[in-house]
């Protein structure tokens, strides 16, 4: 057999291979995609019910942190730029070997990202100060999160030693073994993200009771319901739902449970939350992730492949600024799929709560009390809302009303 | 032990701001290294208390981790400027040279735990002057970018003699430790019957 008809065959081989994975790629997106909420739903339009002042309170607090992130972000791409140009000469700073000094220069990309964030960090105490969302000062808030960037700085330690010592033994295909690796990763981590995070019992007997009621009622076993005080640092209201299988947990912030809300919103709440645990959201969300890790992996792989590949540590400064990219470009799409459930949790909230009035009143105090933008423009809801808007939430619980009669 | 620097003072002021967090995946590493090097101590201790000397693998194994927890408190207090490999390999600027393996006093060896222990205590409080010494570097490399060689001197007298200790309690070396910053006197090697080789 002859050079030629060898090469076709492999590029033939190659490319069946990218079809078949394109095709698994696609069905397995759509089948994630699927939700319960019914399927070409029509929302009413309907009233807002909130004062056009605390509306235009709200849309004035949003679109300054709208401004804000996108001013952090060009930032933050122009310091990672200049550090993938400049950065590998701090490779010379290291006594490390070949992985060491990846990390040495790993962790100075996650510190000038952290420095390049301050000034914008402050800017957003300032200004949710202004708004009374939180009590917190400026110099608590350049401290709080020492323990949080200590732990960004041993997972991106973590990470790029898992990565250079595979592309150290596979240097064009670590990121096939990679991909697999930052999954199970990611699948530990929400697996024992409850023992991490500090939460106490929830004090409410009858919260308590309903919690497991309606778990009951979405066919799953209860759920614990822990409260996190986050009273220190903010006054916005929040819950959310973490671990899988036997860790599973609800956790409740303070803020919800502090005499502003009443049980019937914090009803919801719970429902809510629990359905992203009976619908199996977070599993999904390991799942979005793996599906789209794989080719962020390769295109990591293709871009550093000038600088000698991720075994080399110079490429470690690039690979942060590609990773950030990708992050940044991806954001759209990962906040479409958080839509999709969010919506799906709050569909099942409804079925399970049969209480539309209570989840109205709710999403209209997340505006009242967080702040909320209602009905923001369009461009910002496709780039930054990783929940349904005010809006279209309350339609949601009237559409659901108009079905159930 | 002698400790060898190598380090024209001369400091980056980006590492030195990210000095603390810099160190963290060196201080997991020596978390996870110390509990081995404790099982290894106990089976050096007795080793030594029977045979009067450690088998070559775990002395070898203890010099590295003696060597590595030196370099990491040398960076980690600005004593050092580069980034410290992860095995504790000789040729870090500021560095200590571990012992050979020598026959050791199995009587001393017998109780090293107790014999230690004011060496220990010191070796505490000398941490607390090492911790002083980096913060006051901390500030001073920032500001002039050059780490003062007082500093340095001093830093580095104190990772000696936290080095003395370590390598004292875990039977590397059954030389006691000693404060003064002046240089001991060379050891007269006692000669080795190594029981360990005879046996391969």
């Amino acid at each position: 057999m002859g050079d030629g008809a060898l090469t076709r065959r492999r590029l033939l081989l190659g490319g069946a291979l990218a079809v078949a994975l394109l095709a698994v790629w696609t069905t397995a997106i759509a089948s994630l995609w699927q939700s319960s909420v019914p399927e070409g739903l029509a929302l009413p339009s309907v009233e807002l019910g909130i004062e056009e002042a605390t509306v235009a309170r709200a849309e004035r607090f949003e679109g300054f942190f709208r401004i804000l992130f996108l001013a952090s972000q060009l930032v933050l791409v122009a310091v990672l730029s200049l550090y993938a140009w400049k950065g590998a000469r701090f490779a010379r700073e290291s006594a490390a070997g070949r992985i060491g000094t990846g990390m040495l220069l790993g962790m100075i990309g996650l510190g000038l990202v952290w420095l390049a964030q301050v000034p914008f960090r402050l800017v957003a105490v300032w200004w949710s100060r202004r708004y009374d969302q939180t009590d917190s000062g400026y110099v608590e808030t350049l401290f709080a999160n020492w323990l949080e960037l200590g732990a960004e700085f041993l997972a991106v330690c973590f990470a790029l030693a898992v990565v250079m010592a595979l592309a150290g033994r596979f240097p064009r295909r670590w990121w096939i073994a990679a991909a697999p690796v930052f999954v199970a990763v990611g699948a530990a981590f929400t697996f024992t993200f409850p023992s991490i995070v500090q939460t106490e019992p929830l004090r409410r007997p009858s919260l308590a009771s309903d919690a497991r009621t309606y778990a009951a009622a979405q066919g799953i076993d209860p759920v614990p319901v822990r409260v996190e005080d986050v009273s220190d640092f903010t006054k916005t209201p929040n819950a959310y739902a973490v671990g899988l299988g036997p860790t599973r947990t609800v956790v409740l912030w303070s803020t919800l449970l502090d005499g502003r809300f009443r049980d019937g919103e914090i009803r919801v709440v719970l429902a809510h939350e629990l359905a992203h645990h009976s619908r199996r959201h977070l599993l999904e969300g390991i799942a979005w992730y793996a599906l789209f890790a794989l080719p962020g992996a390769w295109l990591i792989a293709l871009a550093t492949r000038r600088r000698g590949g991720m075994g080399q540590p110079a490429a470690v400064p690039l690979a942060l600024l590609v990773l950030v990219v990708l992050e940044l470009v991806s954001a759209p799409v990962y906040n479409l799929v958080s839509r999709n459930m969010e919506r799906e949790a709050d569909w099942v909230a409804l079925e399970t709560t049969r209480d539309p009035d209570a989840a109205g009143a709710l999403f209209r105090h997340f505006t009242t009390e967080s702040l909320n933008d209602p009905d923001p423009p369009r461009w910002a809801y496709l780039l930054f809302d990783s929940h349904p808007t005010t809006k279209q939430r309350i339609a949601l619980a009237e559409a659901w009303r108009r079905a159930a009669r | 032990m002698r400790l060898r620097i190598d380090d024209d003072l001369r400091r980056s002021r980006l590492l030195v701001f990210f000095r603390p967090l810099l160190s963290l995946p060196h201080l997991a590493w020596l978390w996870a290294w110390s509990w081995a090097a404790a099982a290894a101590a106990v089976a050096g201790w007795v080793a030594v208390v029977v045979t009067g000397s450690q088998p070559h693998p775990l002395h070898r194994f203890l010099c590295a981790y003696v060597r590595y927890a030196s370099q990491l408190v040398a960076f980690a207090a600005l004593v050092a400027n580069p980034f410290p490999g992860f095995t504790g390999a000789p040729g870090y600027p500021v560095e200590v040279t571990t012992p050979e393996r020598l026959l050791q006093r199995r009587g001393s060896a017998a109780f090293r735990a107790l014999l230690a222990v004011p060496a220990l205590l010191l070796a505490h409080a000398l941490l607390g002057v090492l911790t002083v010494i980096a913060v006051l570097a901390w500030f001073a490399t920032l500001a002039t970018g050059r780490m003062p060689s007082g500093l340095r001197d001093l830093g580095a007298t104190v990772v000696r003699y936290l080095a003395q200790t370590a390598a004292y309690a875990l039977l590397v070396s059954d030389r006691y430790p000693h404060a003064s910053p002046a240089l001991p006197r060379h050891p007269v090697p006692r000669p080795l019957f190594d029981p360990w080789e005879t046996a391969r």
